[in-house]
């Protein structure tokens, strides 16, 4: 029996220090209302990211005579680049071949370069990429179908 | 119930019909289209030590369902300040250098359901300093179109490996320094190498000054990337060469001038250089008249100047400068004389009255002055001459201020006597 009473003693006075660590530990106060309060920091790490929207394939076209000496074609497409921080976007673009016949186009972002980079912070604005192409001399290129390739890399630095 | 049959079959078919019609809609309005892709995060940052591996994730997203292709690239920093991207050479991993290494290199994607794509960074013993990949994410191969220009939009995703370790210090050379005309105005520029194992900021200023050391204007030197970004500092990899320009904005005669370019790089780098540059009438704008474009302003310098003066008791002082020829070809100083008092030459007399300077030369030049009529302070701008030997004019400031540690030398001969070849001595 003074077993019996002292092992109950012993275990309700180990509940009551583990209680006492467990309001410690809380880092809490008891109010008056006998409830327990605490506080915490909520984080949240936002990642950059970014695209480019809107953006299509496009052909070039002349208001000059078709295939005519120093006929000027050009074309363009408008996108929009959706950001959440500072972003670089850079084109570079390839000749339009037709087999063995050959344009040199020049392409430009924004009508200007070949590079643009956008501000710090937030970005959601509208771009245009554009080529054109000046053809030499009536019989430097063969008349039909002449397609290129335009890579836009779009990097956080 | 036949005919309510017949009823339903045909709503059925109306149904259908408008659902096919849509779809068909929405398929040709995403023809050439793309995927449209986006990533996040773009730039993952990471400290590792040597001859380990760490993971790394990243999450693609799709409007439409299909193929995306993943590459391993190398990044090369530009002289502009942008990166360059190239693809990793497959000889990479065997060259015992850092690499990327990839769970997939191609992966299927659903519409608007991300995918994450995995890999991992490999590094080897002994590496130092700070180190660039890139992942570059972009649709499969698409057919080609016929006619026209057929856009591919890539994603890179950087990644940034910061190799934990010994400190590596910032160092870096300056040179290549040019000036060429840019919107009418003479550009400045110079190259910053990053010679040390890790990417630092630079900040950098020029001091210009004129033949009288007289501070012309101070500007901020920034790479074109950053210039187009907007940041204070331009960010230099490892390894880069990176040109740092600024546009010179008060500077509207061509000459030579005095330059200090100082580069704070990171925390503690530093790299000064300083010397002479020459501005050339073709750096500046076409719209100035040849005479205003010929002219210089400040060919000669004066030393000391201002000139500090001390007042005798008879009321007089006397006064020692020196003239200095900044440029190459020979000039004609000519000085200015005082008020005459009747047959008496009152108020201030330079001796000589004219002093031909040889290229980079120099000669001296007594100020004689009485205190005499109105001038009874010493506090005083003259206006000397030089000319060069096509004749054009330009005029030369000469201050005096009153102050005790004044020079009072009175030789009894001007020791330069000079002559002009046209004449004009």
């Amino acid at each position: 029996m003074k077993n019996t009473i002292k092992t109950l003693v012993a275990v309700f006075s180990l509940f009551m220090i583990a209680a006492n660590g467990m309001a410690f530990a809380a880092g809490g106060r008891i109010a008056s209302g006998g409830t327990v309060s605490d506080s915490a920091t909520v984080s949240l790490n936002v990642g950059l990211f970014a695209t480019i929207v809107g953006l299509d394939d496009f052909a070039l076209a002349t208001s000059d005579a078709d295939g005519s000496e120093n006929a000027i074609y050009s074309g363009s497409d408008a996108f929009t680049v959706k950001s959440n921080g500072q972003i670089s976007v850079t084109l570079t673009g390839a000749d339009l071949v037709n087999g063995a016949n050959v344009i040199t186009p020049s392409y430009a972002l924004d009508s200007a370069g070949l590079t643009f980079d956008t501000g710090a912070g937030v970005h959601n604005s509208s771009h245009t990429v554009s080529a054109s192409a000046t053809l030499g001399d009536v019989s430097d290129q063969e008349a039909g179908a002449y397609s290129g390739d335009i890579t836009i890399t779009v990097s956080a630095l | 119930m036949n005919k309510l049959s017949r009823k339903s079959r045909i709503v059925f078919r109306v149904i259908m019909l408008w659902w096919m019609a849509s779809l068909m809609i929405l398929a040709m309005a995403n023809i050439g289209k793309g995927a449209e892709l986006s990533v996040s995060p773009m730039l993952i940052e990471i400290e590792q030590r040597p001859n380990s591996e760490h993971a790394f994730s990243f999450s693609v997203h799709a409007k439409s369902s299909g193929e995306i292709k993943l590459t391993p690239f190398g990044m090369a920093q530009q002289e502009s300040g942008h990166m360059e991207f190239f693809a990793a050479s497959p000889g990479k991993r065997e060259s015992k250098g850092p690499f990327v290494l990839l769970e997939k290199s191609n992966l299927n994607i659903t519409a608007n359901r991300p995918v994450v794509v995995k890999g991992k960074v490999v590094l080897p013993r002994r590496v130092r300093g700070t180190k660039l990949f890139a992942v570059m994410v972009e649709e499969g191969e698409s057919e080609s179109k016929a006619n026209g220009i057929r856009i591919n939009v890539r994603y890179a995703v950087i990644i940034k490996v910061k190799i934990a370790g010994k400190h590596v210090r910032e160092r870096g050379q300056f040179d290549g320094i040019r000036i060429e005309k840019v919107n009418g105005k003479p550009m400045i520029s110079g190259v910053l190498s990053n010679v040390s194992l890790q990417d630092y900021r630079v900040r950098s200023h020029l001091q210009l000054r004129d033949g009288n050391n007289r501070l012309l204007e101070r500007i901020e030197l920034k790479s074109a990337a950053t210039w187009k970004n907007g940041d204070e500092r331009s960010l230099v990899f490892p390894g880069a060469k990176v040109r740092l320009m600024g546009r010179l904005e008060k500077v509207t005669r061509p000459g030579s001038y005095r330059m200090r370019i100082v580069n704070r790089l990171g925390r503690r780098g530093q790299v000064v250089v300083s010397g002479e540059i020459e501005i050339k009438p073709e750096h500046l704008a076409e719209a100035l008249p040849p005479s205003v474009v010929s002219r210089n302003p400040n060919p000669v310098r004066v030393t000391p100047n201002p000139i500090r003066i001390k007042w005798r008791k008879d009321r007089t002082a006397f006064s020692v400068l020196t003239l200095v020829n900044t440029q190459v070809k020979a000039v004609l100083v000519r000085l200015p004389s005082g008020p005459t008092d009747g047959n008496r030459t009152g108020g201030y007399t330079f001796v000589p009255r004219e002093v031909r300077l040889a290229g980079k030369g120099r000669g001296r030049v007594i100020l004689k002055q009485k205190q005499v009529g109105s001038m009874v302070n010493a506090q005083q701008t003259f206006t000397a001459e030089v000319v060069d030997e096509s004749g054009v004019s330009t005029p030369l400031e000469i201050r005096t201020v009153s102050g005790q540690g004044a020079t009072a030398h009175y030789p009894n001969s001007p020791k330069h006597r000079i002559s002009l070849k046209n004449g004009q001595g």
